[in-house]
Parts: structure tokens; sequence; C-alpha cells
């Protein structure tokens, strides 16, 4: 029984390291363009690589990250009391680059402030940049009124009753909500969503594998009129009175 | 030339259709197979490039579309990939005979000024003989 549990939790580490190595693809063939065009001419600077690259340094951190909470258990012993809505703050701050070179609006929707959370504040907020950089690179695959159109990215927080969802949304209505929630994400499923492509999905899959490690899990999830995927977090029940 | 590019990523797309503009080249790009077909129906297109995946549909489901019209059976297609797919289907190169695929070329050998002169050096009147430049 034992061996079966590390004998698929292998085969989930193996698609995801799978699934990464695909997504470095992609950056690399674009900084590897974006050169060419410098050599001709037709490019003044490295402005579009040098975002690139950064997102995919902070992909691979994202990645060391997510094995370093699975296999030390250590999610549990920097354990904060932090603000969701500052954490979606800082996501939308650090992503406000690679969201511009792809013509993405990031909003931060604050109308109403959520209790304090008690979790691990950096395991959230890399979750949280994983899932927000996955769906920046893929929105401009839902958008059907036209490749040149603006999107906008919502970050958002609301409460249920089993605790404070955290997510990142988007304004059309395309994410395949019933396919996601069918499926776990890691480990049954290479393509959650079916108009992703296969190579730039990976950063879902990291932030499933650090939600894991913080007891929660990655899941479709609607605020308002928007779908995207989102995680809940229990409050912190003491100071909330506060 | 007119050539229709149908590329996924849109940062990438942007960079080959600044490319191929400043070759003199007429150029049509699109990031989805519906879009390259309301393209298609408008424009006269001489060439299509296009990589393996796009939104909701891969090259091969466009192609049993495309081919199943009379006008846009012959139009040669460049499969331009970072992807070496052939290495996980071997039944690939019956596909591209049985679809009218020119060749498929490799992002990271074939850089863009290769692929133009690839495309500068193809006979006009490419259609039927289509097959005889697929390379293994």
């Amino acid at each position: 029984m034992k061996k079966k549990l590390i004998d698929n939790q292998i085969d989930s580490q193996l698609q995801l390291l799978s699934c990464l190595s695909s997504s470095l693809r992609l950056p690399l063939v674009q900084t590897l363009t974006e050169i060419q065009l410098i050599d001709q001419g037709l490019l003044k600077d490295t402005t579009v690589s040098k975002i690139l690259i950064k997102n995919t340094i902070r992909l691979i951190e994202a990645y060391e990250y997510s094995l370093k909470l699975r296999f030390n258990n250590s999610s549990f012993k920097n354990r904060d009391l932090v603000s969701i809505d500052d954490l979606l703050y800082q996501t939308s701050s650090s992503l406000k680059d690679l969201a511009s070179i792809y013509n993405v609006n990031l909003a931060f929707d604050f109308k109403k402030s959520q209790d304090p959370i008690i979790t691990n504040k950096q395991a959230t907020l890399t979750a949280l940049e994983s899932i927000t950089s996955s769906l920046i690179i893929n929105s401009q695959l839902t958008d059907t009124k036209g490749r040149s159109s603006k999107r906008t990215i919502h970050l958002a927080s609301h409460r249920t009753k089993y605790g404070i969802v955290a997510g990142v949304y988007l304004e059309n209505n395309q994410l395949a909500i019933s396919q996601i929630s069918k499926n776990r994400l890691a480990g049954k499923v290479y393509q959650p969503i079916k108009s992703f492509q296969a190579s730039s999905s990976s950063g879902l899959f990291i932030a499933q594998n650090i939600l894991e490690s913080l007891n929660s899990k990655l899941t479709a999830s609607k605020h308002q009129h928007m779908r995207g995927y989102g995680f809940t977090l229990e409050p912190s029940h003491q100071l909330s009175f506060v | 030339m007119t050539i229709l590019i149908i590329e996924a990523d849109e940062l990438l797309l942007n960079m080959y259709l600044s490319f191929f503009k400043a070759q003199n080249k007429t150029v049509y790009g699109c990031v989805d197979a519906d879009q390259a077909i309301n393209l298609l129906d408008k424009n006269k297109i001489d060439l299509i490039i296009a990589d393996y995946f796009f939104l909701q549909h891969n090259i091969f489901e466009l192609l049993y579309e495309l081919r199943s019209y009379v006008d846009w059976i012959n139009i040669p297609l460049i499969i331009y990939t970072s992807y070496d797919v052939s290495l996980h289907h071997p039944k690939l190169n019956k596909l591209f005979k049985d679809f009218n695929i020119l060749t498929k070329l490799n992002k990271i050998d074939w850089d863009l000024i290769k692929l133009n002169s690839y495309i500068d050096n193809l006979p006009m009147g490419l259609n039927s003989q289509a097959n005889e430049y697929i390379s293994n």
C-alpha cells in the first residue's frame, strides 16, 4: 500500500517535471526569435526577452520550492498571519511586466477586505504567481475577439462557507470548468483545459503541488460572472474579532 | 507570395509577421484554426506556415477541414515547430503525405532567415508535387 502511494507520488512528480521541461521550450524559442529580429535590425533591444527570462526563472524557482515543500514537510513551519488581499496585490505587482507584453490588464478586485489567514506566506504567494503567469500566457488563446484586443485578468478573493477563496479569473467564460472539476490536476490529466497550450500549463501543476503541501487544492472557481482557478484557505477565527 | 502564419503564441506570431513584412512578403497571421479559415476565405494564400498546436485545434484538425475544399486542397503547408512530434508518432509521415504537407522544419535549426530562403527557393505553382519535398 505504502509502495503504491510512493509510486503514485513519483509518477506525479515525473509528469510535473516533464510538463516543466516543455514549458521551458516556449520562452527559449521566443528569446531566440527576438535575437534574430535584433540581428536583422527589426528590433532595438531585448526588453521582451528579459521579461520572459525573468518569468522562466520564477517558474523554475517555483518548481524547486514546490519540491522543497513537498518533501521536507516544511510548509507548516513558516506560517504567518497574512492578508490574502496583500498577496493578490503583490502577485499583480510582480507580474505587471509579463502582463504588459501579452497585452493583458491585471485587475485587483478588493471591494471587500477579507479576514486575515494563517498560512505559509511565501508558498501562497508562489502558488498565486504560478497560476497568474499561466493564465497570462494562455489567456491570449481564449480570446475570441481577435488577437490584438486587450484582455483583463482579475485577482480576487471571496468568502464561502468553507473559507476564503483566493483566485485568478478571466472575464470570458471559455475555461472548461467541468473538465477541471472532474479531474484532479496533477497525475491524472496532462491538460486541464483543452484550450491550454501543452507547453505553458506547468504553472498550474506547480501551484497544485504547492497547495497540496498547504492542505489545500487548486480547483475551478467562479467569482461574480468570471471563471478561473482558486483555492480555499481557512481564515483565522480568533483574529477576525481584532 | 502571400503567406498565412498560424502560431498559437501571440508574441512569436508578431515577431514572425514583422520579419516577413520586412522581407517584402504579404503576410497574415492568426492564433487559431477558425481564424485561419476566415483569413483563407477572404484572401488568396499561396503558402501556410503553422505549428502543430493551436487554441482549440491542432494542425491535423485544420487540415481535415482545409483539404476537403477544392480551392484549398493544394495550398502548400510548412509545419514550423519546436516539437519533434515524429519521435512520438511514427505514422506521422503517412499523415504528411495524406494531407499534402510540404515539410516539417524545426524552429531551433531553421531560423527565420533560413526559413525565408527556403520559401524563396520553392518552385512556383507548388501543389500536387508538394510531397516530393517532404524531409525525413
